[in-house]
This record gives structure tokens, C-alpha cells and sequence, in this order.
């Protein structure tokens, strides 16, 4: 693990919490008590950014994120968790030197600390060995004590907490809410420091946080009330040194020493919950993490990989590292975004055929992604239960084809702009993709036989169609063949079909449900045969770009009072982002 | 007792009777379930919580009364602060995972997400796998495997 020397650096990280806070207890202890402000910007002062800063420095203390709302308040926060991390460590470093027991205790919390976190190092320890305890009672009487006056000094704690975060500059009530944690925790802290420490000259860093602490044991409940006197009335004492270096964004208290001692106790808490549970937990952290708990334990490795965690992934944009695309299908994934993706050779190690497990891919993006064909064709003779798929600007060929027509259920299917459909494979995919309801075939150079093959074969429940950009091979005779086929269309795209005449829309005519019409560009049909759509009742939205003058637009707008003229630019048939968003595919999450 | 506030008894694990007013029972799905099937007298009602630590169910009636309070539906990191207000003692202990037991069989949708979250944002706040294994007494019992990329 990296090592302490580079502690003031931004491998802070790295290292354990409580390793750091034991060296930044050294820095701080030579400071003492008012002096833990001053040596708070010792630590805070990382070459880093501020945010950086912000988290590394806080982790320094253990103090993890959380939530972002809080500055000002956390003043408040930052010089309890400061008070409390030094005595936290005071507590850690109890040297076992006095009773065979506690030597023990301590020895046995120390290793199992030393064998947990590799950057442990006896220069760590000698600072132990500044702290020394002259204890009158042994360890466990001590603890029961500690947790006994810490339950009590809470309620004081919370009180003082709220009292001086009313009176400072607090604005919103999640940052009151979040004060008298952090002051609870301060005085957790504070417990061992007045209960666990007994004066001698090694002590004399500490002594300025606890100077009335004499001879006697001090774990005596008066030791422990004059403790928090002190610490309330040296709290806003240290408030205005913190508060000019607080590096606030978001934290919450880490461990403090109850909990630390019984993480050291060997028991294990997660054992405790319930699969269920831990999944539960689990479902709020980002994949990343996910992925680095995979590696903490076997339990973990297995409930990391539990498929309810993995439903929907968003890796647009990502370059996937070889055989990355099948670790992430494996997983269970049903909500998938691969656009704009960049997926490396090879992606999958298995053939395509047969398959050998059988993806839950219902939803998949892969529009504009880089995919090779041989990938495509694995991946896609994986999935069985596709849905919606989008191979926008994808390379095809009759094989890929033919694993997209295995998926019975598929609703909607992009195709737009792709490349190597062929009379043959749209054939079989109509023939076969028989619920499909929104199809986009639109500017994929179909031959006139493909689009005869589409138009024969496909499936009546198409109700939203889009087939732009078939220049010189989509005739009138293919409207009409679509129109019998699929009297229920809502939506239909002909744009830059420019073979059409006007018995298309004789044809179109007959639709009796159609709602949206697109003839743009189709420079065969004059203008005013387009009135004649008005004769439609359902039809609501025309695009006729690239048609008319605007004089021949406004005259036509006049006709066609009811109905919205060039209205969409773009056609959103089978697409599965449409604007600007883009965590959604098809309406539906891809980040969970 | 009075007739206006029903109360309920819960038997904790140590055979301690808990009376609780009825309205914070409601948000416990599990008593919610079978109050509705017992026959609803004005007599206490007593129902065994085997799983359940008088300690814990006392944290359990606090987070009860705090939601109570709350007039609109707080969604999850709003939910672990309210913990963490309700609660604080919980922060440097245990109970944290016991609390968690205790909600999900007790079926308190809002508890279950507030504690999971604050577990959650632990495991996010540890830097590196180290952490992790300390903050839950786990052990790497896992063969040297490489760690995955995606």
C-alpha cells in the first residue's frame, strides 16, 4: 500500500482510515487542542483539486461524502470530527503496556488493525507510544463505561450541537439535521479521550485538550462532564479557525472507536443481514463500486454479480475492451445503450452458434456504435427476447438478419441508414417479426425487390413506418400493397421517395386511422393534390419539406386549416432517443 | 387504556411487552397484516417479534414517529439523513445492521431504504477494498483472481 511518507499527497486514498487519521494525529498532536484547527490546514493542504481536497482531506479524518448541501454547517461538523478524530486515534494507539487484559484487547485489536491494513507500520506504532494510559481498571470495564457515558454525553452533545448550529449561519434544515451528528460524534469521540487517558509527559500534546485531567483515573463521570464543558466552550472557540478552511462539500461521520473495536472483535455484521438485505444495500451504490466489492469476498463476489443489480447499463460513448461486451450480457442486463460505443475485438469467446446461454436483453441501443460484423452477429444470436433493437448506421448482413428475426417479440426495429439489407433478409425479417409495430427502414438503399419483399411480407400490426429515402425504388404500386397489408397505420414516412405520384395518395387516402404523413421531397406529386388529404378526418400532422414555396406553403395552410404543416424535422419511428435526451432509450431508464 | 389511542403490544426476543400506539404500527407492513386478520378489540393485542431486540424496536418507534411527522414522501438520501437525526446513536454502532433486520421483517419500506442507504454510502465513502473489509468484518476468501474491467 502506499506508504505514509507520501501522506500529505493524494494517495491519502490509499491508505486506511485509521492509519490516517493516526498520522495526521501526529501532525496534530504536537499542536494540541486549538491547535487542531491549524493542523486541520496542515492536512487539508493536498496539491489537489478542490474537490479533491474536499474528499481526500475528509477522508483523512474517515469522514466520508455525502451529500453535497453542506458548507457553512460543517464548520461546525469539521471541528467535532477534528476533536473527535484525534481522540479516535488516541484511543486506536492504546499502548498495552499496563494489564495483562487489556494488553491483550489491545494487542489482539491492534493486529487484527495491523493484518487488515497492510500500510500499519511501526512508525505508526511509535506513536502509540507517545500516548500513554496508566489505567486503574481493566479494558473491558473501561468500554462498558465509554459506551455507557457516550449514550450520555450524546444528548448533551445533540443539544449543544443544535444549539450553536441555530445561532450560526445555517440556512436550510438538512444542514441543522446534520450537525447534531456531527457533533454526536465529537463527543463519542471525546469519550475515550477523557475516559481512556491519564496524564503523563507523553501526554503533553493532549493535555491542552484536557488539562484538568489529573492523576486520577479519569474515567470518573466528573472528568468526563468537565470534558464536555470544555469541549463546548472550545468549540466555538475553534469554530472561526475551521471554518476558514473548510473544505465542506459533502461528508458523514466515519467509524468511531466503539464501532472500530468491534470491527476488530472479528465478528462479521454482514453475516448478520440477510441476502435480501445486502442487495438492498447494494442497489444504491454506482457500478463502479459494485464491481470493486465483487472483490472484498466470496459472499460479496456473488451478490456483486446478482443480475437485479445489472437490469440497465449505459455505456454510450464507451469503448469496450475486448471480451467486455460479453462480461456486461452475461450479467442479466435487460436495459442496454451501446450507442456511439466503440466495441473492441473480439467481443465474445463463444461461437454464435448454438447459442450457449441466452441473453435477458430485451431493450438494445447500438445505434452509430462500432461494432465488427462477426460481434454483431454473436451478440445478436444471444438475444432471444429482444424487444426493441436500434442497428442505426449498422453493418448487416443475412446472418445478423437472421438472428434479429429469432426474436419473436420484437416490437420496434431501427434499421435506419444501415447498410447490407437485401431483398432476401428483409423478407425473411418481415416474414418472421410479426409484432412488430414501429419499423424504420428508412435510408438503407433497398432495391425495388427489397421493398417489394417488405411491403408483401410485413406483419399488419406495423403501425408506425418508416421507409424514407427509397429514391427510384419505392412506386405507387408499393403504397398501395402497403395500405391493403396494414390498413391500421398511425404514422408513415415517404420522404425523399421521389418516385411517387399522386395515385400514392390515392392510396395514402385509403388509410383510415393515419395520423402523421411525411411526402418531403416527393417533387412528382404537385402541391395541390396535397389539399385533397384534408378528406382525411384522422390525419393530423403533414411534413411536406422541401415542396413549397412559402406562398405555396402559407396558401396551403390556409386550406388545411385543422392540420399541422412541417411540424417534425426529424422522425422519431423506432428511435430510441429522440432530442436531447439520452438516459432513456425508448422511455425507459439505462441508468439506475 | 383509553379508547381514543389504541395501543399494541409487541413482544420483543427478550419477552418484553412494548405497547405502541396503533398509528405507528401502521407502517409496519408485517403488524399491518396481522391486525388486519386478528379481530380488532379494544383490548391490547399482543404480537410476538421474535426477531426483533427491545433496543431495537425502541429505534424502530422513534424512525416511526419521525416519518409520521414528515409530510411528504422523502426519497432515499433525504430518508438516511432522517436517520441519522432520528437516530444518531446508531452512527458509531452495530445496530445499524440489526436496525436493517429488524426493518425488513417488520416490512418498513421507509427504514429498509433509509438504513441501506447509510450502509451504502458507507461502502461509497471507503477508498479502496481494504476499507470495505473493515467496515464489515469481512474476510477476502476469495482465490487471487484478477479484478474485472469494464
Amino acid at each position: 500500500m502506499s506508504s505514509r511518507k507520501h501522506r500529505t499527497d493524494e494517495n491519502i486514498e490509499n491508505l486506511c482510515p485509521t492509519t490516517r487519521k493516526r498520522c495526521s494525529s501526529r501532525n496534530s498532536a504536537v499542536i494540541g487542542t486549538v491547535g487542531t484547527s491549524a493542523s486541520k490546514t496542515s492536512r487539508y493542504e493536498h496539491p489537489s483539486s478542490p474537490s479533491a481536497l474536499t474528499f481526500e482531506a475528509l477522508e483523512e479524518l474517515g469522514i466520508g461524502m455525502l451529500d453535497s448541501e453542506e458548507s457553512s454547517s460543517s464548520a461546525l461538523s469539521a471541528i467535532a470530527l477534528a476533536v473527535s478524530a484525534t481522540s479516535d486515534e488516541n484511543s486506536n494507539e492504546l499502548t498495552p503496556h499496563v494489564n495483562a487484559t487489556r494488553m491483550s484487547h489491545q494487542q489482539q485489536r491492534l493486529s487484527l488493525n495491523t493484518t487488515a491494513d497492510t500500510t500499519l507500520d511501526s512508525s505508526v506504532n511509535t506513536n502509540n507510544n507517545t500516548v500513554v494510559e496508566v489505567f486503574s481498571e481493566d479494558a473491558q470495564q473501561r468500554l462498558l463505561r465509554q459506551s455507557a457515558e457516550k449514550l450520555h454525553a450524546l444528548s448533551q452533545a445533540k443539544r449543544v450541537a443544535l444549539g450553536s448550529e441555530c445561532s450560526s449561519n445555517s440556512n436550510s434544515p438538512t444542514k441543522r439535521t446534520r450537525n447534531p451528528l456531527a457533533t454526536v460524534t465529537c463527543n463519542n469521540q471525546s469519550e475515550p479521550v477523557a475516559t481512556a487517558f491519564a496524564p503523563s509527559p507523553s501526554i503533553q500534546h493532549q493535555q491542552q485538550q484536557q488539562p484538568p485531567l489529573s492523576l486520577q483515573p479519569s474515567t470518573s463521570k466528573q472528568a468526563l462532564q468537565r470534558q464536555q464543558s470544555r469541549q463546548q466552550t472550545q468549540k466555538p472557540q475553534s469554530q472561526p479557525q475551521t471554518s476558514r478552511m473548510e473544505p465542506s462539500d459533502n461528508f458523514f461521520i466515519y467509524r468511531t472507536t466503539a464501532m472500530s473495536a468491534h470491527l476488530n472483535s472479528g465478528v462479521n455484521y454482514f453475516d448478520k443481514l440477510s441476502d435480501e438485505i445486502v442487495l438492498n444495500i447494494f442497489k444504491w451504490l454506482p457500478k463502479k463500486t459494485l464491481l470493486r466489492l465483487a472483490t472484498v469476498c466470496r459472499r460479496f463476489y456473488c451478490l456483486a454479480r446478482d443480475e437485479t443489480l445489472w437490469t440497465r447499463m449505459d455505456l454510450g460513448l464507451r469503448t469496450l475492451c475486448p471480451h467486455a461486451l460479453e462480461q456486461v450480457v452475461r450479467r442479466g442486463v435487460v436495459v442496454l445503450r451501446l450507442a456511439q460505443a466503440d466495441i473492441q475485438e473480439p467481443a465474445f469467446t463463444c461461437p454464435p452458434s448454438p447459442p450457449s446461454f441466452n441473453t435477458r436483453l430485451q431493450y438494445l441501443d447500438l445505434s452509430l456504435a462500432s461494432i465488427s460484423l462477426n460481434s454483431l452477429h454473436i451478440l445478436l444470436a444471444h438475444c432471444r427476447q429482444l424487444k426493441k433493437l436500434s442497428l442505426e448506421h449498422a453493418e448487416l448482413n443475412d446472418e445478423i438478419c437472421f438472428e434479429i428475426a429469432q426474436n419473436k417479440s420484437l416490437e420496434a426495429l431501427n434499421l435506419s441508414m444501415s447498410t447490407g439489407l437485401n431483398a432476401k433478409s428483409v423478407g425473411m425479417l418481415m416474414e418472421s417479426l410479426t409484432n412488430l409495430s414501429s419499423l424504420n427502414i428508412s435510408w438503407t438503399n433497398l432495391s425495388a425487390d427489397a421493398i417489394t419483399a417488405l411491403v408483401v411480407h410485413i406483419t399488419p400490426n406495423v403501425i408506425r413506418l418508416n421507409v424514407a429515402g427509397c429514391r427510384r425504388v419505392l412506386f405507387d404500386n408499393h403504397v398501395v400493397i402497403l395500405q391493403k397489408r396494414c390498413p391500421q397505420l398511425l404514422e408513415l414516412d415517404l420522404s425523399d421517395c421521389n418516385s411517387l405520384t399522386p395515385c400514392a395518395l390515392k392510396a395514402i387516402m385509403k388509410f383510415k386511422m393515419l395520423e402523421y404523413l411525411s411526402v418531403s421531397r416527393c417533387y412528382l406529386i404537385p402541391v395541390n393534390n396535397f389539399i385533397e388529404l384534408n378528406a382525411m378526418p384522422s390525419l393530423t400532422y403533414l411534413d411536406i419539406f422541401g415542396v413549397l414555396t412559402e406562398s405555396a406553403m402559407e396558401v396551403l395552410e390556409k386550406q388545411m386549416p385543422k392540420m399541422g404543416i412541417n411540424k417534425f424535422i426529424h422522425s422519431s419511428v423506432a428511435r430510441p432517443t429522440v432530442g436531447t435526451r439520452r438516459t432513456s432509450i425508448w422511455g425507459l431508464r439505462t441508468r439506475d | 387504556m383509553s379508547d381514543c389511542q389504541n395501543l399494541v403490544s409487541l413482544r420483543t426476543s427478550e419477552d418484553v411487552l412494548h405497547k405502541i400506539p396503533v398509528h405507528l404500527c401502521l407502517q409496519m407492513a408485517t403488524i399491518r397484516n396481522s391486525l388486519a386478520c386478528e379481530h380488532f378489540s379494544d383490548t391490547d393485542i399482543v404480537i410476538p417479534l421474535p426477531y426483533v431486540s427491545s433496543q431495537i424496536l425502541e429505534f424502530v418507534i422513534k424512525w416511526c414517529e419521525a416519518i409520521e411527522k414528515q409530510d411528504t414522501e422523502l426519497e432515499s438520501m433525504q430518508l438516511s439523513i432522517l436517520l441519522m437525526a432520528t437516530l444518531p446513536e446508531l452512527e458509531e454502532s452495530e445496530l445499524i445492521y440489526d436496525l436493517m433486520k429488524a426493518a425488513s421483517y417488520l416490512e418498513i419500506k421507509s427504514l429498509v431504504e433509509a438504513t441501506a442507504q447509510h450502509v451504502a454510502n458507507k461502502i461509497n465513502a471507503c477508498n479502496n477494498l481494504e476499507d470495505v473489509r473493515k467496515l464489515f468484518g469481512e474476510e477476502n476468501d476469495l482465490p487471487p483472481d484478477d479484478e474485472e474491467e469494464e
